[in-house]
């Protein structure tokens, strides 16, 4: 990939050279369309334990599609892997963290 | 070579200025909205009472604005697709698509908030809070803060892309189209995981 200087500091890809090859896009659509026709489905017809579990893993399998494919986050160096991956890793510390004390302790936060 | 081997073999002095700092973004986004779904999923199990008041939203407008959201998603790969070629006549028209998306999504949750404001699911509906209801109220004000600051992001959204298309239509910071639609992916991913907490998990 070639850079573009524009100035003495700032240099910009150039758009004709920054290709990092595109999935077929359509077809990614409607995979994501089935998708989420399957996640309503599993709402209506599962009981809620499993229905809850099964359009979260929806959930999660469109991400991770919208992720790869449309954010070309593949292609993206180690740093930005990082990056997001420590993020989700404090919101998973965050949640775990506080679980106990709002679903384990017996008491009324809000009055009902 | 395995995956770590990949990402090491791309050098970051390579990676464009403005898509590392879209990343950068988006990362300080998960932490917002990744810790507001975090609190509501811990309300959400310390309040069982809560899906009663989840039954009142619509999946019918929630799966169309789905439906919106990912193929607005397709549209502005498209436009960075052909902003890539140079294309500027299918730059224009697919970040107008875009946008037009973005426009029926907040047209949609216009007329969903409108119902349920009508309904009297308010932030801290005075309805509720009469009977005694406080946990139901509380999933209302948890609703409309996280519904509303994805809104507010897309109208954002909207406000970058038609900047942004004014430039592009001129052939000038093409590079920019896949800047705006990171952005657009992150506001599609958000809502991915808002639709299942809030529509359909009842």
């Amino acid at each position: 990939m070639e850079n573009v200087r524009i100035s003495e500091n700032i240099e910009i890809p150039d758009p004709a050279l920054d290709y990092h090859g595109h999935a077929p896009y359509g077809r990614i659509l409607l995979q994501l369309l089935i998708l989420l026709s399957v996640s309503l489905i599993v709402g209506m017809v599962f009981s809620t334990s499993v229905a809850v579990f099964l359009i979260f893993a929806t959930a999660i399998w469109k991400s991770s599609m919208v992720m790869k494919n449309f954010m070309h986050l593949k292609f993206e160096p180690l740093l930005v892997w990082v990056a997001i991956a420590a993020v989700l890793f404090i919101l998973f510390m965050f949640f775990f963290g506080i679980y106990p004390d709002i679903t384990a302790v017996h008491r009324e936060v809000v009055p009902r | 070579m395995n995956l770590i081997q990949q990402r090491l073999s791309v050098p970051v002095i390579k990676v464009p200025q403005g898509r590392l700092g879209m990343w950068i973004l988006i990362a300080g986004e998960l932490v917002i909205f990744g810790g507001l779904i975090a609190c509501y999923l811990l309300s959400r199990l310390r309040y069982p009472e809560w899906a009663e008041q989840a039954a009142h939203t619509s999946t019918f407008f929630g799966a169309l604005n789905t439906v919106v959201l990912l193929t607005s998603s397709f549209t502005i790969v498209k436009a960075h697709e052909a902003a890539l070629k140079k294309e500027l006549t299918k730059v224009t028209i697919y970040m107008s698509a875009t946008i037009i998306g973005g426009l029926a999504f907040l047209v949609n949750k216009s007329i969903e908030y409108t119902n349920e404001i009508h309904h009297g699911f308010t932030f801290s509906s005075p309805q509720l809070q009469e009977s005694g209801n406080y946990v139901g109220s509380l999933f209302w004000s948890f609703y409309y803060l996280m519904t509303g600051l994805h809104a507010t992001h897309v109208v954002i959204g909207m406000i970058i892309m038609t900047v942004i298309l004014i430039q592009a239509r001129k052939g000038k910071n093409l590079h920019r189209v896949e800047l705006a639609g990171i952005y657009w992916h992150m506001v599609d991913l958000i809502w991915i995981f808002l639709f299942p907490l809030l529509y359909i998990a009842k």
